[in-house]
């Protein structure tokens, strides 16, 4: 999985395709793109194996760097939250993956299929 | 299991897959229990045989082809031992009370050949085929599942059992799912459902402004499919691991959406729980791995925890349109399931491997399509079909797994696929096949 030499392929703030997924969360907000780009998107960290033991020590690298922290995972190593500017929580010491989150959707109760 | 014609003096042999009886050695396989002290005094004591060298000496000592045709020899690591004994010995290998519980078994030493045949018995397979294909002979091609020894060919629910209870062979269990805990990620659960009462059910919710209680109606589906209980109130059984403890981690709304956050929340949780078995009826159509779910799979694994999801309903199949694994089912820590008909082909909407992601195969199968369970009140029982339904029944099994072999993780998965029965669909779109309760 993802180490600390592997930084920098997934930047989903840099124009390289990912921003395909934060693509279906502004769908989900119905106002357009241009509204969703001023505002929070939702990410979530991954920590390597060395630093989940100071979890803490990480979440406040990733609150200095403007994230607004939701949960932090300590079962997964993980961090959950919303950032403005995701390529920056990169920095942080220990962080091993920043990714836009996925929105998953259920067919409506009456569907046949599901 | 084993047809008609089997060798009865080799026993695991199907003999109408082989032209030939087995030439064996003369010598014989003895199989040790586990544990067992002193392979090579057992089979001194016990049978009278003198020489008996362990492996470790033929490892230091030159083996020439004599000694390793002539010597009695046990490879300990193996827990077996190569004899040559006469009728006599062997009876008292296996009834003698110095060897009474360390001998498991001892069978005939086959000879292997290098299958030197397969191209003339691969061109006759072929005319074979091609004659029933173009209808010059009658040789029926069997169906899905005569050809893996399901049967029969057509399942249905029946008063008793729904259809998929019985095609996975659940209701044929002796166990039960008890003291495994199984969490279900998804809209919720109908904790007033009848069908449940006496049931250890733990539940919460990870989407803001909601409680655990189903206002959808699929988590309380997928939790009865899993988990629902051996006597439901009325109608057939529709539940596998029937008393199971149920954690119910609410991270789809009450309108069927949510987001990773929510879902990784819930696993974190479940795993936090002690759940053997976390089943995860949800995804989104991404054609590629997505990290968080790599990495959570992983870590679950880690910790005991065996993530289960379905594969996605995005293949039209009737269109030739086969679709593809989305996450979180895509990670290589998490398994995917798809779904499968009552005559055990691929439900036309199951979706496809995902060749271009590492992890993206389908990697088993269970029932999916027109699947009676549980419903929020008062509707109180439907049937849906989906990739969905088909998840579930794969975690209550992998619970009944668990029960029965006391593995977790990455062995319990082992186990699954192990045990699960092969099918004539193609492994993109079943894996390793049906699911079987133990």
């Amino acid at each position: 999985v993802s180490r600390d030499g592997e930084d920098g392929p997934r930047v989903p703030g840099e124009p390289n395709g990912e921003e395909e997924v934060p693509g279906e969360l502004g769908a989900d907000d119905g106002d357009g793109a241009d509204g969703s780009s001023e505002s929070l998107s939702p990410v979530t960290i991954t920590v390597d194996d060395e630093h989940r033991a100071a979890l803490g020590q990480v979440v406040e690298g990733l609150r200095q760097r403007g994230m607004q922290v939701d949960a932090v995972l300590e079962g997964l190593g993980m961090v959950t939250g919303r950032a403005r500017d995701a390529a920056a929580l990169w920095q942080v010491e220990g962080v091993s993956g920043v990714d836009s989150q996925i929105v998953h959707r259920l067919p409506p109760p009456d569907a046949e299929i599901q | 299991m084993i047809e008609s014609g089997s060798n009865p003096l080799i026993p695991g042999l199907e003999g109408g897959t082989l032209l030939t009886p087995p030439e064996t050695t003369g010598r014989f396989i003895v199989v040790f229990a586990e544990g067992a002290e002193a392979p090579a005094g057992i089979l001194r004591d016990a049978a009278g045989l003198p020489d008996v060298v362990t492996s470790r000496d033929l490892r230091t000592d030159e083996v020439t082809e004599e000694t390793a045709q002539t010597t009695d020899t046990v490879f300990e690591e193996l827990g077996m031992a190569v004899v040559s004994a006469d009728p006599e010995q062997l009876g008292a290998l296996q009834t003698s009370t110095k060897a009474r519980g360390s001998v498991l078994s001892v069978s005939p030493e086959l000879i292997h050949h290098v299958r030197a045949d397969d191209y003339v018995r691969g061109y006759a397979d072929g005319v074979g085929d091609l004659s029933r294909r173009l209808g010059v002979s009658g040789g029926p091609v069997p169906p899905a599942g005569q050809a893996s020894g399901v049967s029969p060919q057509f399942f249905q629910d029946n008063p008793d059992l729904t259809w998929g209870i019985q095609a996975t062979r659940a209701d044929g269990s002796s166990f039960t799912g008890q003291g495994i805990a199984v969490a279900v990620l998804d809209t919720g659960f109908d904790a007033a459902h009848p069908d449940f009462g006496g049931r250890s059910v733990t539940m919460q919710s990870f989407i803001p402004g909601e409680s655990a209680q189903d206002g959808h109606g699929h988590g309380t589906h997928c939790i009865g499919t899993a988990c629902g209980p051996k006597s439901p109130t009325t109608g057939p059984r529709y539940g596998v691991a029937h008393e199971a403890d149920i954690f119910v981690g609410k991270v789809l709304s009450n309108g069927g959406s949510g987001s990773d956050g929510g879902i990784l929340a819930g696993i974190d949780w479940a795993v936090g729980s002690g759940c053997a078995i976390i089943s995860m009826s949800l995804g989104a159509d991404v054609p590629r791995e997505h990290p968080p779910y790599t990495v959570a799979g992983q870590r679950a694994l880690d910790r005991g925890s065996l993530i289960i999801a379905a594969a996605g309903n995005n293949a039209m199949r009737t269109q030739l349109d086969f679709g593809f694994v989305g996450a979180p089912a895509n990670s290589p820590f998490i398994v995917a399931v798809g779904a499968l008909n009552q005559q055990l082909d691929v439900a036309f909407f199951s979706a496809r491997t995902l060749a271009e992601a590492k992890g993206g195969q389908v990697d088993v199968a269970g029932p999916g399509y027109q699947v009676y369970s549980s419903w929020p009140m008062p509707t109180r029982y439907r049937a849906i079909s989906g990739t969905s339904m088909a998840t579930p029944h794969v975690a209550g099994l992998a619970a009944l797994w668990a029960e029965a072999t006391g593995f977790r993780g990455r062995e319990l998965w082992s186990v699954l696929t192990q045990e699960s029965r092969r099918l004539l669909a193609p492994s993109l779109d079943v894996g390793s096949g049906l699911v079987f309760a133990p």
